[in-house]
């Protein structure tokens, strides 16, 4: 399945593999040289995947294809093969208890199955304009919480990177709402121009980001008010972001983004001064891509 | 009026719709029947707009996806959108205020759950009460009386009646011929891409004997049930 994926990603396996190895390292990487509180949210990180690949749908599936014996393996063998990325980069970092905790763990995690389905409605202030901060938020209601707390720890225990760190999760997360594309019969519906549909999309985008990042970067604004400047240039800095993984959202519409524009976002991670080009020019492209479906 | 000329539609090497052309009048109500993969989904989508082809489409009121509803086979629901926010998300679409939804909630939708939740009728309810919401001229119902329960069925044969009293344009696709003939003023069958044959309501009757003749024939003695 995962070579499937690397493949519809435009890549062969074994360089989406190598490709794939490096970023998880220089992620953790990253996140270890920036926080001190890392270990725990790399923890948190592969209890997150543990879990993800307990869901009660995919169990069920595995339960109905295979015997109970085969079933248990595969679902041993899966977390295994899940955690020992996190555990190789542990033992490098030298963390040896926390490293042969998470084996264990994962086994222990494979025998139990959770049900993600959380049939009652979430209420969301997003309501009035569906659909992706209201499905968004809805999916990834716990990781708010934690980066709301994370952030709140930060300024409780004086950290101020740690905050930063918080609210900035909220940032990446709003990024994810707006990665997959939806079927064509939702852009379809729309008797917007491109150019009015890009718009309409955007700054409905900036208002719902505004009321989701509120709380952290307003907490962050009290708790450091001297540091205002990195906190709301950090907002601002978002705010672009996620206007640009709109537009290229669609300019690869109705398939997924590819990884080339995908390299390109990433790049601008590193340079924030190419948000003023890159934001015209995929405004232009998807203009251009979405006058197929919309008129 | 929805006026097509020289459809063709292929898929690399196979070609799925060959060269039809048709008119669909105001206020008239359309069947499209064939068989499976003879092309119904692939001429919805053409007029839609949702696949591109070769040849001509035009109505009324142009660009003619602004003014249709299109209710699919399998509607899709995102997981955790619940069916009042669905409706306001399509009446969004088209700039028309979702008002008064739980009056309009003819179905009794448990509007406020997942619409991921709902059973396969109770989805394709909540698809069609947004496309009425809409407040198009055109209507494309493909398989409109699927998974949806015998009350219901009853309802949907009445609004589609009350949808061609205020003329709009319906086209219906439906496995169910007795939903059919309740409906439709021509019944158009669509064979290997192409229509073979025009049927008014008069003739109903003979068509579905017809059918049944092709579709049955000797079958069921050749199955050999014991």
């Amino acid at each position: 399945m995962l070579n499937r994926q690397i493949k519809d990603f435009g890549l062969r396996p074994l360089w989406g593999w190598l490709l794939g190895s490096a970023g998880f390292f220089l992620f953790s990487w990253l996140l270890f040289s920036k926080t001190s509180a890392a270990i725990y949210l790399y923890v948190l990180l592969a209890a997150a995947s543990l879990v993800q690949l307990g869901n009660g749908k995919r169990t069920d599936f595995l339960k109905i294809t295979f015997p109970e014996r085969s079933l248990r393996s595969i679902r041993m063998g899966e977390n295994v093969f899940a955690v020992i990325p996190f555990v190789l980069f542990l033992l490098y970092r030298k963390q040896v208890l926390p490293a042969l905790l998470l084996l264990p763990g994962a086994l222990l995690l494979s025998l139990i199955r959770h049900s993600a389905n959380i049939n009652t409605t979430v209420p969301t202030p997003f309501g009035k304009k569906p659909f992706e901060f209201l499905t968004g938020f809805r999916q990834s209601l716990l990781f708010i919480f934690a980066a709301y707390l994370l952030t709140g720890i930060g300024i409780f225990v004086n950290n101020f990177h740690l905050g930063l760190f918080g609210s900035g999760v909220v940032l990446l997360l709003v990024l994810s709402f707006y990665t997959k594309p939806e079927p064509l019969f939702y852009l379809w519906n729309f008797s917007f121009t491109p150019g009015k549909f890009l718009k309409k999309k955007v700054s409905t985008a900036m208002g719902h980001t505004t009321i989701l990042t509120g709380i952290p970067f307003a907490a962050m604004l009290i708790a450091y008010p001297e540091k205002w400047w990195m906190i709301t240039g950090i907002l601002l800095l978002g705010y672009g972001y996620v206007a640009l993984i709109i537009l290229i959202k669609y300019t690869a519409y109705p398939d997924e983004i590819p990884l080339v524009p995908l390299l390109i976002f990433s790049a601008s991670i590193f340079f924030p001064p190419l948000l003023l080009g890159l934001i015209p020019l995929f405004y232009s492209r998807s203009v251009n891509r979405l006058a197929t479906y919309l008129s | 009026m929805i006026r097509i000329e020289s459809l063709s539609k292929n898929f690399g090497s196979h070609t799925v719709l060959n060269n039809i052309s048709l008119t669909f009048s105001t206020g008239g109500v359309y069947g499209i029947v064939g068989e499976n993969g003879a092309g119904k989904t692939t001429l919805f989508n053409c007029i839609a707009g949702m696949e591109s082809y070769q040849g001509r489409i035009t109505a009324g009121h142009m660009p003619l996806k602004n003014h249709l509803g299109f209710l699919q086979t399998e509607p899709f629901f995102f997981s955790k959108i619940t069916g009042e926010e669905y409706l306001r998300l399509l009446c969004h679409a088209r700039h028309k205020t979702a008002a008064q939804v739980q009056q309009r909630n003819i179905f009794d939708l448990p509007l406020n759950q997942y619409a991921a939740t709902y059973s396969t009728g109770m989805k394709k309810k909540l698809a069609l009460m947004a496309i009425l919401m809409q407040e198009n001229d055109y209507f494309i119902l493909d398989e409109p009386f699927n998974g949806v329960d015998i009350q219901s069925n009853l309802l949907i044969t009445a609004i589609i009646q009350k949808l061609k009293a205020l003329g709009k344009t319906i086209l219906i696709s439906s496995h169910i011929f007795s939903t059919l003939r309740e409906t439709c003023d021509e019944i158009h069958l669509l064979q290997n891409g192409s229509f073979i044959k025009k049927v008014a309501r008069d003739s109903f009757d003979s068509l579905e004997q017809e059918m049944k003749q092709v579709s049955i024939g000797g079958k069921i003695e050749q199955m050999g049930l014991k």
